[in-house]
């Protein structure tokens, strides 16, 4: 809890900083409109407090959160910026925790399997593997992956989301998922491999227990704490949406939002969405320290 | 026929630098219920001779020679056969008591699933076992130690608990490396005796590995002196003890501390070092550090049985 308390004054800085960085870049959310009269522009840009001194913005801004109010978007009128990600954030989600489970299940036994094989063919063909998955980016999987399953073979959509449609979940989730997975397979390689060096895996050894009793029961606690360090921001960024594969398949998540906001220098939208995905981190990080606590007993103690 | 016979046991290592020959045609044996005390000074390959009966050797390791364990050849086992030996006849307790428990498991847990494993108990049958074994190695308020994690004991307390943990499914070898070397000086007096009570009342054999000699006069009737992989002497402990015949074994008993030497006086160690083990010398491995050596000490010296049951590989008698 003290944790969750002492991150308030990051989150502050975090929110004031992309607040003013958003301001200073060139440019502004009504630039497209070029005809726009002068005294229509005055107009909106009264509305939407455009006009009054940054340090009066700002403040304005943060008294508006202090009371859980992220503004009104400027490209969707109409609309809060707390509705728009209420809307993008469960598509964002979805997506995003099946990827990360897929991460874990398919990277972490990839990962106990190579270290059980350590330097032998087997090991090497997964590692091999992994390097390539980590070094191909999402954005040339994914439309590798259309041109394959969607283009040549017609066995899925290629893009679009409508409710409910599991089929179109496959690809981006897959396309997710890889990085994720050659990136976890590794991790826990490594960590897998370090714990079968250790006494008590030994003393687990020398007590008779079959090869999968002392994988799973003596090593496998310990082999996760890495990945549970490395999941904390990593599954706070996946479930808020992906903005690359969000874009390719035309997802309507919170990453695309984040894209365009930027783009049309909606600045509520933009910050709305950064303050969000600051939140989920401290968050995650807070889930992570406690399910350290559930598993290593000498935590939970102190 | 011993419990245990060790024959003409070579233990080598593939590095990168080279082979590494640990162990070099070693034989011993160790009868029922009998106590053996392996001694040599660090790296002669004690370790890895304990962990050849246990089949626990590294990758790296080629293992030559043969061991029988009640007549049954170990090294030609399957893993699944080696299994229902380690841990249920053939019990190892470990050097290093702070870590060889498993810090996320219980010491209940960790027990009782030795018994699941060899005597298919369930869980509760184990636990309840489990806390009568504790009591026998003298641990108080044992059901409540169950239910406790490794880092809540001292480090003689888990020792207490390792050597339980192997005497659950009574072993008829117990295997111990240097079970003492990583305790406080009275804490290692007190395993050293619960390793000798435990031993009369449950019959098992010992096979104690350390580098000080004074501990197997307390423990084992007989002990083997090794170097370089190699039996220097063995025989009655109190005979290799009283009249040393082999110039290595006098140069340990030398360097111990006398009992009532004060704690900072340094040992008198034997001079020089081991031999480095990728380039064994052909001849007697102890040679250049030998203060008897002459000339037939360049060839390998055979091992000959002596008056009093006293085994040695030494030209100088
Ligand atoms: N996996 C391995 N690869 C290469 N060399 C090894 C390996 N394991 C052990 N050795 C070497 O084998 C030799 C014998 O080691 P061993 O552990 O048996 O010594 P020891 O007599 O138990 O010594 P200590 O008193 O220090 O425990 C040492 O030189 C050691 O470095
Ligand atoms: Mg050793």
């Amino acid at each position: 809890m003290r944790r969750l308390l002492a991150s308030i004054p990051t989150l502050l800085v975090l929110i004031t900083l992309a607040f003013f960085m958003m301001r200073i870049a060139p440019g502004g959310p009504f630039d497209k409109e070029r005809s726009l009269l002068p005294e229509i522009e005055a107009a909106i840009n009264a509305a939407y407090h455009l006009d009054e001194p940054l340090w009066q913005q700002y403040l304005r801004y943060m008294g508006g959160l202090a009371r859980g109010d992220l503004g009104p978007s400027f490209q969707y009128a109409g609309f809060s910026v707390t509705e728009l990600i209420a809307q993008g954030f469960p598509v964002s989600l979805t997506i995003g925790l099946l990827s990360m489970l897929l991460a874990l299940l398919v990277g972490g036994s990839a990962g106990i399997w190579a270290a059980m094989r350590q330097n032998r063919l087997g090991d090497w063909s997964v590692m091999t593997l992994s390097m390539a998955g980590i070094s191909l980016p999402s954005y040339v999987i994914a439309p590798l992956m259309i041109l394959l399953f969607a283009v040549t073979l017609h066995w899925l959509p290629a893009g679009g989301w409508e409710q409910g449609r599991y089929l179109d979940m496959l690809m981006p989730v897959l396309a997710l998922a890889l990085p994720q997975i050659a990136y976890i397979a590794r991790l826990m390689r490594g960590s897998m491999i370090e714990v079968l060096r250790s006494n008590f895996i030994r003393t687990a050894r020398a007590k008779g227990l079959p090869e999968r009793q002392v994988i799973l029961r003596h090593a496998l606690k310990p082999a996760m704490m890495p990945i549970l360090s490395f999941l904390g921001p990593t599954a706070a960024g996946v479930i808020t949406g992906s903005v690359v594969i969000e874009q390719i398949f035309g997802i309507p998540g919170l990453g695309r939002y984040f894209v365009q906001a930027a783009i049309n220098r909606d600045y509520t939208l933009v910050l709305g969405v950064v303050i969000f995905y600051g939140l989920l981190i401290v968050l995650f990080n807070f889930l992570v320290d406690l399910l350290y606590g559930a598993l290593d007993p000498r935590v939970r103690v102190e | 026929m011993a419990l245990l016979e060790v024959d003409n046991l070579e233990i080598s290592f593939r590095t990168p630098e080279g082979e590494l020959r640990a162990v070099n045609g070693l034989s011993l044996e160790v009868g029922a219920g009998e106590a053996l005390g392996v001694v040599g000074e660090s790296g002669s390959g004690k370790s890895q001779t304990a962990m050849a009966i246990m089949g626990l050797l590294a990758r790296n390791a080629t293992v030559r020679g043969r061991i029988r364990f009640d007549g049954q050849d170990l090294l030609g086992l399957k893993p699944a056969q080696m299994n229902r030996i380690r841990g249920a006849q053939i019990g190892m307790v470990f050097q290093d008591p702070m870590t060889s428990l498993n810090p996320y498991l219980t010491v209940g847990t960790q027990m009782a699933e030795v018994l699941v494993q060899h005597r298919g108990m369930n869980q509760v049958a184990g636990l309840a076992e489990s806390a009568r074994m504790l009591e026998a190695v003298r641990i108080p308020d044992a059901a409540r130690r169950l239910s406790q994690y490794p880092h809540e004991l001292s480090g003689g307390m888990r020792q207490r608990v390792m050597i339980a943990m192997t005497l659950l499914c009574r072993p008829r070898l117990l295997i111990a490396d240097e079970p003492t070397t990583a305790l406080d000086v009275t804490v290692q007096a007190q395993i050293l005796e619960l390793l000798g009570e435990l031993r009369r009342e449950f019959g098992v054999a010992v096979m104690l590995i350390t580098h000080d000699l004074g501990i197997v006069g307390e423990l084992c009737e007989r002990t083997l002196v090794m170097y370089a992989g190699q039996l220097m002497e063995s025989g009655p402990t109190a005979q290799l003890l009283s009249r040393p015949g082999h110039p290595y074994t006098r140069g340990l008993l030398d360097s111990r501390p006398a009992l009532d030497s004060p704690l900072d006086v340094p040992l008198a160690a034997i001079p020089g070092t081991p031999p480095d083990l990728l380039r064994l010398p052909p001849g007697c491995p102890f040679q250049p550090r030998c203060p008897q050596a002459f000339e037939a000490c360049s060839r390998r010296p055979a091992v000959v049985e002596r008056p009093g049951g006293v085994l040695r590989a030494c030209h100088a008698g």
